[in-house]
């Protein structure tokens, strides 16, 4: 039953990017069926849930095959160019571009990829904030049919739940993920993050080789996976790298539509975007610094109307989840600051600490180091031609967005030091994929790149 | 650079435009070529791999190091993978699994049982947090001696859990002939 789901989900999902476009290339379509499947149906499950109907094994399945329907439904009318595109998708010449640098990253990211979701799959949950949260709130709901009115929401059994920064209103995506699974009769929850994972490589491999080339894309590729802590933290339940593959994704999708222009870039983006905020809620900040670049956009070229489609797909299931919490009274003591203050001391611990992050190698590989080289040796495309600029203003504006997001933040639950020493170090993983996407694709980076494939091109020969 | 001409799609727009050229013969330049980049890129992926300290760690420690665990017990069954990773604290939470009924309701030891002072405990520090408990322990039911009172399980309790000797005075009855020689242990509430 659990293997049924799993492909409903991915079949759910792959169907869902055909609605979008047909025009993906078929390594994204692969990368992101799994992903956005699973973000449909969690989607769906709050629903099923708000509707009183028990999340069951025959109503999740029932759910998801009713969604696969009507995706169909809805694709149906493109069906030949569906067709079409995914028998272009695996022609031979396709092969053709290919080299051996390619190959070898290639084959390298599938090695490490492979003892990764190994160790991942083998090993249950055991870090403490899956125990002591998503992970247990997963089990549990999958247990009792619903996620609204579980026991451990009770605050005469559970004392606290409705204290500061309780995990009563964590965002649901990754907690329904893991009801979704354990429903369907799996040991552990860890099928979720192994699979999110891997799906997410095919992902950013498919999306940054449309703007780096097959080689670029495969050496960022390699070096982001190769992130250690992120690396490590993917392997175990926390919903940090699965928020960092949405919200990096979207941060890519926007940066592709202003470099091509085309309008499936933009509405994978706000599906990716909605994807993020039901994922962690201060995925806020993506949700406002690439929406506030696209409408900047949007008033200088006028085009409005293409603004709304991924503004829904960003928005609904935020608007969606807060009913759901207002409907069911799931709430706890607000952390958030709400009035404007200057607290210089807090301001530049906060600095402080995330300035260390930054020049951290240990934590984020040469991510940061090689992001500074790239950016200096473009800096003149940046300036003279606006290459990239939209990608640097998106990760400057949310990088600030989170900043200001950290500063605004009561912290009566723990003290700032310990927040900013042990949980922001995975803040900025959602920043990591973006920027090895910035340092493969931007300008100088690029034609480096083009010149060694016309080098080694199998069709010179 | 950003903007592409309005209308223009197309699925790879980075792919080269070559120049078409004769074909030759020979696979040999390409070949050599291929190679021998080949080789520059796996010696510094490699290189890279050994002296920056991150990614060493991650190759040789973590990703390396679990490989080989997992080869050795690749039989494991969950619940002795959940005893590498977790230790004393799952085999704990496993015996009061085993030793109750799925409807007890178990008065739990607080974190100073787990961790009595001036003494080294074989647990963690998470084994005292009861949500984390209750992903092992479901669906018992948890009450901790602070929630004594104000938990709505309270007048339920049917077992109490005992850890380093410290529980037996949240008994409502004399244990002096039943106290078990083990570290710790589950003992029913008379009723």
């Amino acid at each position: 039953m659990l293997h049924l789901g799993i492909l409903l989900t991915i079949a759910a999902g792959f169907v869902f990017v055909h609605c979008l476009s047909v025009k993906f290339t078929l390594i994204e379509k692969a990368g992101l069926s799994f992903l956005l499947g699973m973000a449909l149906e969690t989607f769906l499950m709050l629903f099923i849930d708000q509707a009183g109907i028990p999340l069951t094994p025959a109503s999740l399945l029932t759910g998801e095959t009713l969604l696969l329907a009507g995706l169909c439904a809805f694709v149906y009318r493109y069906r030949k160019d569906a067709v079409e595109s995914l028998r272009t998708s695996v022609t031979l010449s396709s092969f053709k571009d290919l080299n051996m640098v390619w190959l070898i990253f290639i084959a390298a990211t599938a090695y490490i990829e492979y003892m990764n979701l190994s160790k991942c799959l083998y090993f249950p949950p055991s870090d403490r904030d899956a125990l002591a949260g998503f992970e247990t709130i997963g089990y549990i709901a999958a247990m009792e049919h619903t996620l609204k009115g579980i026991s451990i929401f009770d605050g005469a059994y559970i004392q606290g739940i409705n204290g500061p920064a309780s995990y009563i209103t964590y965002a649901p995506l990754v907690q329904l993920c893991y009801t979704y699974v354990y429903a369907l009769g799996a040991e552990t929850s860890k099928i979720v993050n192994g699979l999110m994972y891997l799906f997410f490589l095919f992902a950013f491999y498919g999306a940054t080789r449309r703007a780096a080339g097959n080689t670029g894309a495969a050496v960022a590729t390699f070096f982001m996976l190769m992130t250690p802590e992120m690396l490590s933290f993917s392997s175990l339940s926390m919903t940090n790298v699965i928020h960092a593959a949405f919200a990096s994704l979207s941060i890519i999708y926007m940066a592709l539509w202003f470099r091509e222009r085309e309008k499936k870039d933009l509405l994978v983006c706000g599906a990716l975007l909605g994807a993020n905020i039901l994922c962690r809620t201060e995925g806020i900040v993506f949700t406002g610094a690439v929406g506030l670049l696209l409408l900047i956009d949007a008033l200088r070229t006028k085009q409005y109307r293409s603004l709304l489609p991924p503004s829904l797909f960003a928005l609904v299931p935020l608007l969606c989840w807060t009913l759901y919490k207002e409907a069911n009274s799931l709430y706890s003591e607000s952390i958030a600051i709400t009035h404007p203050f200057w607290d210089a001391e807090k301001a530049g611990i906060i600095l402080k600490y995330i300035w260390t992050l930054y020049r951290d190698t240990l934590h984020y590989g040469w991510t940061f180091n090689i992001f500074i080289i790239a950016f200096i040796a473009n800096l003149w495309f940046v300036v003279k031609k606006r290459d990239s600029l939209y990608l640097l203003l998106a990760l400057a504006l949310s990088s600030a967005f989170y900043l200001a997001l950290l500063y605004q933040i009561d912290y009566k639950w723990d003290t700032i030091d310990s927040v900013m020493l042990y949980s922001a170090k995975r803040f900025l993983f959602c920043f990591v994929p973006a920027i090895w996407y910035f340092s493969l694709s931007n300008h100088a980076v690029r034609t480096a790149f083009m010149k060694l494939e016309r080098l080694l091109l199998i069709n010179k020969a | 650079m950003e903007k592409k001409k309005a209308g223009k799609t197309h699925n790879h727009p980075f792919r080269p435009e070559t120049k078409k050229k004769p074909q030759s013969n020979s696979y040999l330049p390409w070949l050599v070529k291929n190679v021998c980049a080949a080789a520059v890129a796996g010696f510094l992926l490699f290189e890279c791999v050994d002296v920056q300290g991150g990614y060493n760690w991650v190759y040789n420690m973590m990703l390396k190091g679990n490989m080989e665990l997992i080869k050795a017990n690749p039989d494991a069954t969950i619940e002795q993978r959940n005893e590498f990773k977790l230790g004393t604290d799952y085999s704990y939470l496993l015996y009061v699994k085993n030793s109750t009924p799925e409807d007890a309701v178990i008065l739990y030891p607080s974190h100073e049982d787990f961790f009595p002072p001036g003494v080294e405990s074989p647990f963690k520090q998470n084994i005292s947090n009861k949500i984390w408990a209750l992903r092992f322990l479901y669906p018992r039911k948890l009450v901790l001696p602070s929630e004594m009172g104000t938990n709505r399980y309270t007048n339920d309790i049917t077992h109490v859990a005992i850890v380093n000797g410290r529980g037996y005075e949240r008994l409502n009855y004399e244990t002096e002939a039943e106290i078990p020689t083990t570290e710790f242990t589950v003992i029913s509430i008379k009723r």
